[in-house]
């Protein structure tokens, strides 16, 4: 079974640098409106992060003051500390206004673009490349979105920044000290680069087994009255728990080697802390100055890389080397403090690395349906029409090699009120969908008023012609609200005639609230004929010069249906009206009956006409009409 | 403060099923945590003897301490934070597990909490905060809590006056964090409320795009989406915001007991009464303390979070089934196909649709329930099916109880076809085969060709919402998986509604071969159907009526003497 759902999701491709340079170019205009709160963002972090490292860099001073006890420059440093803290906390603050800012404009934008291409899609894409399913993931993909700018993309930018001003740092104590540290960095980063990648082949998979939990669920919670009818519950649990199993273990998995990640860098901080106490209280207990022998030479020489290659301590180590006893033991106590504050950049960067690839995937499921073409809405605007409509040589398919309508030619007068009529299947939905533009015809041509329908614009055409569809669609919201719909200017007063008008008004009068009646969603609190009256109300309320009613009101019972349609008759004088209709008693008073059978126009004549003679029509109306008949005849009904 | 409880039972009830591993995990992490409070006392005696002393041996030993200490610390978190990720994973998929069965178990239009996007947000995102109850929550409170207890205590041990000094921000502190939090708690179930809104609109819109194109009304939808994406960016900016300011002051609050133990402790230090080394541990011993009161803190949000999602969660699984008895009754017996119902009462919203309905059908009969729009013709069918209860009355199969009976063991003899086929992207065939995935090609294509399908290829490629089926093809696949289950008792909701007499003429050639060997029970307008019944029960205002009373027999009336 395919999965509706599945996505097209664009392979990890191997070089990042690549396709982050799509995302960056692609969403730039989101970007660019909000240039000066995004510079905002980035320099308070930068900011930040410098101001974070002075703090620490004092309270190294601040213990080594106390360690040859010097208490006026102490009580200095207190109140350093107190004024960095106040700064940190003023920054902290103007950092989260601008990130939260940056990031509420961004997303709502991107979400606001996704929600208006999807109206705007023309139905056949709409059909076949979106599902809800997909559309629901789109608006998670959204929300990463924003996490990721703000947390991640900034978290970026905080470690690059922690490590660079450790760099600046290191260096203007002792270049010669920090020059092998700092080829050693390419090289940690090179390290936590491999790990991110051979990580996030899972992170993709992990995406495509949550994408096919989700795809299925979806389809199953539009098919539950389905699933329920045939017992299929277990059956469906039973499916649903494999996939959110496989799902589970690929998620569980990739926690759990994040979490050996982790467990891996924290012994690493005890590993760096052990060294610095053994070389480091070496150091100290000979004065800063190491003897001559190999042994120690070859310490202070392996000293900055084996703290480069642990997670970027050198400058603990470069300090220790610098500097004298009292410095030092500063520099142990302040270490042993914020080993953990130290180490987060080193352990934070590869955890965002690893999200990148996450990213990439939520991008290009945004850029996915970004990218679908919108329906179009250029062309002509069409102003008031009499109604005149002419098909010439048409033909349509849904998929290539299965016609669905064959050279049609058709013309209907201004005010005819025409019948088709045909087999299930024969095409009669698709001819008038043609009419709204829905689909484009595969070949041929459709005039309204003599204009190419082709060369309208489809909001234009859809002002002047309406279908009603056999499947009335409704709106969670009251049935006013439903019939509304079509006009939201209209009044009460004006949605209860129309109502009215086409014999709607006493089923909903009827119903617990009257109008003011929650259809449910998608209007399951009401029948389906009682949807299709409040449909039929909507529609009329449109007001439209052409009014197409196809198997409208279908699920209505027949007594209703013969007089729901003589209402809209009355109702569609002077108006040209298409009545796609199966039950032929509803067409007996039509102008003209059109019938149509494999796609083609097989017949065309008035009703009487038609019944007179042999022929198609004559044929569907005896097979509907046809007497009980078979083996059992007893019929106490 | 009822409900919340209520939603943190519930929730907690899934880490329950694995208290034990929870618990292990529990007290791996807290050992684990409890072994870095030696780092810093190891450091004490390191500089007041190893360097100040200038004891090399010391130093040796240490270092050596402090990596055994460490690959001690990093095994446990490692091996208490696998056993917690795989019951969290675990829990999650039961959470879930249950819920879908919750939603499938519910009737149509009742719950609106299960409506589609609605139902989505609780199976994704809403039940996978579990996962953070599990990791974080009132399990990691408890052990900050005592982490925190020792390290207090640890400290007051080491310097009572400046322990009690650096407290005092410290818990000024975590208290303001509490209180915001607490105030949030709304603002973040209000936005849970609006993203749920936000994709149930997406839903609904791409559903009835037809009907939105038709009116023009893109821009109106739009607005109306944009509104709720708005006012959810909005809203959660103001959260961001508020909690930004808090967490600013609070962070500012809590960088205070490091100057202040610098500089009591720089004191204490020249007067002689604590050693440098005693200061150092004391100073990071009072981060970690300020560490796990923050963390307390941090957790107790994702408490109130869970409490959120939970309450959400609860909402859906409080939604009452469509049957009201418990699904575990006994396996159906094979039945015969008699049916009766006694006193059938239904409502739907508040509206009373069946009033003492009253119904007996023989087996092999072919009945047809009729009456006007609204008359209640679909909820007694599922009703006879034993799709959903009565409010009252009694359906009887042979003379058994209904609510007696296992309903899915119930399906395979009782089967109702609704009146809108559910058709999902994949085959003809699979389309027709999810009713029975153990049924051969030809037992498919058989049912397919009895169905009047037979002209589709099983393996052709249907789109999901099936835009290339037209809506008798689409009835067909239905009556196809019917037939392929072979019930005794099939109940058809108004089959033919969408068919022309042709398509509807052989659909009652194949239901009258059906007869024979079942009960057919039919609700249906069509006059061409009713008129092939054994009898034909009128449904009006949720009371079966005397059937020449009704406008419907009526209308069937002209359509046949028109014909005849």
């Amino acid at each position: 079974m395919t999965d509706a759902a599945l996505p097209r999701v664009t392979p990890v491709a191997s070089d990042i640098g690549m396709t982050l340079r799509t995302i960056v170019r692609r969403f730039a205009p989101y970007l660019r409106p909000n240039k000066v709160v995004f510079t905002a963002a980035l320099l308070t972090t930068v900011l930040y992060t410098v101001l974070g490292l002075f703090e620490m860099y004092t309270i190294m001073i601040g213990i080594s003051y106390i360690v040859v006890g010097n208490m006026v420059a102490i009580s200095a440093i207190a109140l350093q500390l107190v004024a960095i803290a106040l700064a940190l906390s003023l920054l902290r603050l103007v950092n989260t206004a601008v990130t939260v800012r940056l990031n509420q404009r961004m997303t709502v934008a991107i979400r606001q673009d996704l929600i208006s291409r999807l109206h705007r899609l023309s139905l056949s894409t709409n059909g076949e490349q979106i599902s809800g399913a997909w559309m629901s993931k789109v608006l998670f993909e959204a929300d990463r979105f924003r996490d990721f700018l703000t947390s991640r993309l900034l978290g970026i930018l905080h470690s690059v920044v922690w490590f660079v001003a450790v760099a600046i740092f290191l260096l203007s104590i002792s270049p010669k000290v920090t020059a092998p540290t700092l080829v050693a960095l390419p090289l940690m980063a090179y390290i936590a680069f491999r790990r991110v990648r051979s990580m996030s082949g899972e992170w993709q998979q992990q995406r495509e087994e949550w994408d096919h939990v989700v795809g299925y669920l979806t389809q199953r919670l539009e098919g539950t009255p389905d699933i329920r009818a045939f017992g299929r519950e277990r059956a469906v649990l039973a499916e649903f728990d494999a996939l959110a199993e496989r799902y589970r273990k690929i998620h569980t998995g990739l926690a759990q080697r994040r979490v050996s990640l982790a467990s891996y860098l924290d012994f690493c901080v005890y590993i760096a802390l052990a060294l610095l106490i053994f070389f480091g209280g070496l150091q100290i207990e000979h004065q800063g100055t190491l003897g001559n022998s190999l042994f120690f030479r070859f310490a202070a020489g392996m000293m900055p890389m084996t703290w480069a290659l642990l997670g970027a301590n050198s400058m603990m180590a470069a300090m220790g080397m610098a500097s004298g006893a009292a410095l030092a033991a500063g520099t142990l106590a302040a270490f042993v403090l914020f080993t953990k504050r130290m180490l987060n950049p080193v352990r934070d960067i590869s955890h965002q690395l690893g999200e990148f690839a996450d990213l990439k995937v939520s991008t290009g499921r945004i850029l996915d349906i970004l990218d679908l073409p919108p329906e179009s809405v250029q062309g002509a605007t069409l102003g008031a029409v009499s109604g005149h409509i002419e098909f010439e040589h048409v033909s349509f398919s849904y998929a290539q090699g299965t016609p669905v309508l064959r050279d049609i030619s058709l013309e209907i007068s201004p005010g005819e009120h025409l019948a088709i009529v045909g087999p299930t299947g024969a095409g009669k939905s698709s001819l008038v969908q043609l009419l709204v533009r829905y689909y484009e015809p595969d070949s041929g041509t459709i005039r309204l008023d003599g204009h190419d329908l082709a060369s309208l614009a489809p909001p234009s055409v859809r002002a002047n012609v309406i279908v009603v569809a056999q499947e009335a669609q409704l709106f969670a919201g009251t049935v006013m609200e439903n019939i509304r719909f079509a006009r939201p200017e209209a009044s009460d007063d004006e949605v209860i005639a129309a109502a009215r008008a086409v014999g709607a008004d006493e089923i909903i009068s009827a119903l617990p609230k009257s109008y003011a009646t929650q259809a449910g969603d998608r209007g399951t609190r009401l029948s389906v004929g009682e949807r299709q009256l409040v449909a039929l109300a909507r529609a009329m309320l449109a007001d439209r010069q052409i009014v197409v009613l196809d198997e409208a009101v279908s699920s209505v019972d027949p007594a209703r249906q013969l007089a729901v349609l003589a209402a809209t008759r009355k109702l569609l004088a002077g108006r040209t009206a298409i009545v796609v209709a199966h039950w032929l008693d509803l067409v007996r008073e039509a102008d003209r009956v059109v019938v149509l059978d494999h796609g083609r126009i097989v017949q065309a004549d008035t009703p009487a006409r038609l019944l007179a003679g042999p022929g198609r029509f004559t044929e569907l109306w005896t097979a509907q009409n046809r007497p009980a008949g078979g083996e059992r005849t007893t019929s106490d009904g | 403060m009822k409900g919340s409880a209520e939603a943190l039972r519930f929730t907690h009830s899934y880490m329950f099923r694995y208290r034990y591993r929870i618990l292990i995990a529990q007290a791996l992490l807290l050992v684990s945590r409890l072994l870095g409070i030696a780092i810093p006392l190891i450091v004490r005696e390191l500089i007041d003897f190893g360097i100040l002393h200038n004891d090399p041996r010391l130093l040796l030993g240490s270092a050596a301490l402090v990596l055994l200490v460490g690959a001690c610390s990093a095994g446990l978190l490692y091996l208490g934070k696998h056993i917690r990720y795989e019951v969290s994973g675990r829990a999650v998929s039961d959470l879930r597990h249950d819920l879908l069965g919750h939603v499938l178990s519910l009737g149509q239009g009742e719950a609106d909490e299960a409506s589609g996007g609605h139902a989505l947000t609780r199976l994704t995102s809403d039940s996978a905060g579990l996962r953070g109850v599990i990791n974080g929550g009132f399990g990691e409170i408890v052990n900050q809590a005592l982490m925190a207890v020792v390290l207090l205590v640890v400290c007051l041990v080491l310097d009572v006056r400046i322990t009690l000094i650096a407290l005092i921000p410290m818990i000024v502190a975590a208290v303001l964090s509490m209180r915001i939090q607490f105030r949030l708690v709304r603002v973040f179930m209000e936005i849970r409320g609006h993203f749920s809104a936000l994709l149930s609109g997406v839903v609904e819109s791409l559903a009835n795009a037809p009907v939105i194109k038709a009116f023009g009304r893109e821009a109106h939808s739009e607005e109306k989406l944009g509104g709720i994406n708005e006012v959810m960016a909005q809203r959660r900016r103001e959260m961001r915001m508020r909690h930004g300011a808090y967490s600013s002051v609070t962070s500012f609050i809590n960088a205070l007991p490091m100057p202040v133990t610098l500089w009591f402790g720089a004191r204490a230090v020249s007067g002689g009464q604590i050693s440098i080394g005693t200061l150092v541990a004391l100073f990071a011993l009072v981060m970690m303390l300020q560490m796990s009161v923050h963390m307390i803190t941090m957790d107790a949000n994702g408490v109130l979070h869970g409490m959120v999602n939970g309450d959400r969660l609860l909402r859906l699984m409080n939604a009452p089934p469509a049957l009201l008895a418990g699904g575990e009754g006994r396996q159906a017996p094979p039945l015969t196909g008699r049916l009766s119902a006694e006193g059938i009462r239904a409502e739907i919203g508040g509206r009373a649709v069946l009033d003492g309905v009253d119904l007996r059908v023989e087996p092999g009969e072919f009945v047809t329930i009729t009456g006007p729009t609204g008359g209640g013709k679909s909820v007694l069918l599922q009703i006879l099916a034993r799709l959903s209860d009565p409010a009252a009355g009694k359906v009887r199969y042979d003379d058994i109880d209904a609510a007696d009976l296992d309903p899915q063991s119930l399906r395979q003899q009782v089967l109702c076809l609704p009146q809108r086929q559910w058709i999902f992207r994949g085959t003809v065939g699979d389309n027709i085969a999810f009713v029975r995935p153990d049924a051969s090609q030809s037992e498919i294509g058989a049912a397919a060709a009895q169905a009047g399908i037979g002209h589709l290829p099983l393996d052709r490629e249907l789109s999901g919402g099936a835009a290339d089926l037209s809506a008798g093809e689409r009835q067909r696949v239905g009556l196809a998986r019917a037939l392929l289950v072979s019930p005794v008792i099939l109940l058809l909701d108004n089959p033919t509604a969408n068919l022309d007499g042709e398509t509807e003429a052989r659909f009652i050639d194949t239901l009258l071969e059906l007869r024979s060997t079942r009960t057919l029970i039919v609700a249906t307008q069509q006059p061409a159907l009713a008129r092939h019944a054994d009898r034909v029960v009128t449904l009006v205002d949720g009371r079966i009526s005397g059937p020449e009373a009704t406008g419907l027999i009526a209308a069937m009336s002209t359509g046949r003497t028109a014909n005849d």
